[in-house]
């Protein structure tokens, strides 16, 4: 049974990332992915590659694999990837906006 | 029994027990969806509302404010506000916040997006200007009206949208909100005019009517904004995460739809409204002395296309 990670602990590559969407809504504005978080009310704007790791987080996917596809489609060492991935992911979990369990 | 009065405003009329001369008289019989102004008894509690947020209490399709030394109003369905003055209130600033926050929460509840922004018309469109209290919305409109265009509203401009998607701004209260110095510079001597608020050196300037009260598709918002000391004024395009930030904070009493349960819905309003709109930063310098030269700017920025 896979547990969930308490607030405290760090994003692995193994974990399984999944979006908690009832809690984002999206638009795009200007060619840029908008989400607004119903909790928190506040506004983000996601970059491009922000907004494919969402796009990708349609179904739960390990961070692994989101590292996977991301170096198949840009030009990013593995390494570098999964640094700013784990970042990106602690954000969003911070945020509310995804859920984190171990794989 | 009171007398009432039958009042345009918005995409609606307003029937009013309280009389309310800050607007135009509704042909009557009223051909838009009418909302009663009723004077009653309303509770100190909302029943079944959460914990008083913001200073008003919100359960179901009711939201109750109250204001201090001033008056209880119970704004529900966007259907009709039930005004209950406390003893003494002062007359003025019971239809001050009747007419400011009581009908921002009812313009919420059915569905329109009210910006804290004045707005003029220009070649067919509206162009609204917002900035925070201070950052000479109030002049700027005076400015506009005393070069000959119409201003659409000061202070709040009510936004709905046709069945295209297109957004039209609804005509506001006729009247410009001016500090004295302000109002004295454009002409007008305050001993003559309406005072705004109760001890307050601000006063109402009447503007001409626009006898028709027509929306007008509303084709950019300008954020007012203030250089830092010598630097020349710009003009810039703000889009994406920027301008939809800047219409979510420029969302009269937005304070208000956390707790009215309306977040999301207010969301996809920004986006349908920045589907269609420009924003721009207008960075301007200060004081009367340039006031003119910076309003021409913003004119002439106005009557240029895209």
């Amino acid at each position: 049974m896979a547990t969930t990670h308490s607030g405290g602990g760090r994003v692995k590559g193994t974990d399984i990332v999944v979006r908690n969407d009832a809690e984002l809504l999206t638009t795009v504005v200007d060619g840029e992915l908008i989400g607004m978080s119903i909790e928190q009310g506040a506004c983000y704007g996601l970059n491009g590659i922000g907004t494919r790791i969402w796009d990708l987080l349609a179904a739960p996917r390990a961070v692994d694999g989101l590292v996977e596809q991301l170096t198949a489609e840009y030009e990013v060492e593995a390494a570098d990837c999964l640094d700013e991935v784990l970042a990106f992911v602690e954000q969003l979990r911070a945020e509310g906006l995804v859920r984190v369990s171990a794989g | 029994m009171a007398a009432t009065g039958l009042y345009s405003c918005f995409d609606f009329c307003l029937r009013s027990e309280i009389s309310l001369n800050e607007l135009s008289p509704a042909p009557e019989p009223a051909s838009r969806p009418l909302v009663e102004v009723r004077l009653g008894p309303v509770p100190e509690v909302l029943p079944g509302a959460q914990r008083p947020y913001g200073g008003i209490q919100a359960a179901g399709d009711a939201v109750l404010l109250t204001v201090r030394d001033t008056a209880r109003y119970l704004v529900r369905g966007g259907r009709e506000i039930l005004v209950d003055p406390f003893p003494h209130a002062a007359e003025r600033n019971v239809r001050l916040f009747l007419l400011g926050s009581a009908l921002g929460i009812l313009v919420h509840q059915r569905g329109l997006l009210p910006l804290h922004a004045n707005a003029v018309v220009a070649g067919g469109g509206a162009y609204a200007f917002a900035g925070h209290s201070g950052a000479g919305k109030s002049t700027l409109a005076a400015h506009f009206a005393r070069r000959g265009y119409e201003v659409l509203c000061d202070d709040v401009c009510v936004v709905g949208f046709d069945e295209a998607g297109v957004p039209l701004a609804w005509p506001g209260l006729p009247r410009l909100k001016l500090w004295a110095d302000a109002a004295a510079a454009f002409g007008h001597d305050s001993a003559s005019l309406d005072r705004a608020v109760e001890g307050l050196d601000k006063y109402h300037v009447p503007l001409a009517p626009t006898g028709e009260q027509r929306p007008v598709p509303l084709r950019r918002l300008y954020l007012l904004a203030r250089t830092a000391g010598g630097e020349a004024p710009t003009i810039r395009r703000v889009t994406g995460q920027q301008a939809m930030t800047a219409v979510m904070q420029q969302t009269y009493r937005n304070q208000y739809l956390g707790p009215m349960g309306l977040a999301a819905d207010h969301f996809r309003l920004c986006a349908a409204l920045l589907a269609r709109i420009e924003v721009y930063e207008a960075r301007r310098d200060w004081g009367y002395e340039v006031f003119a030269r910076e309003a021409e700017l913003l004119e002439s920025h106005i009557s240029r296309g895209p």
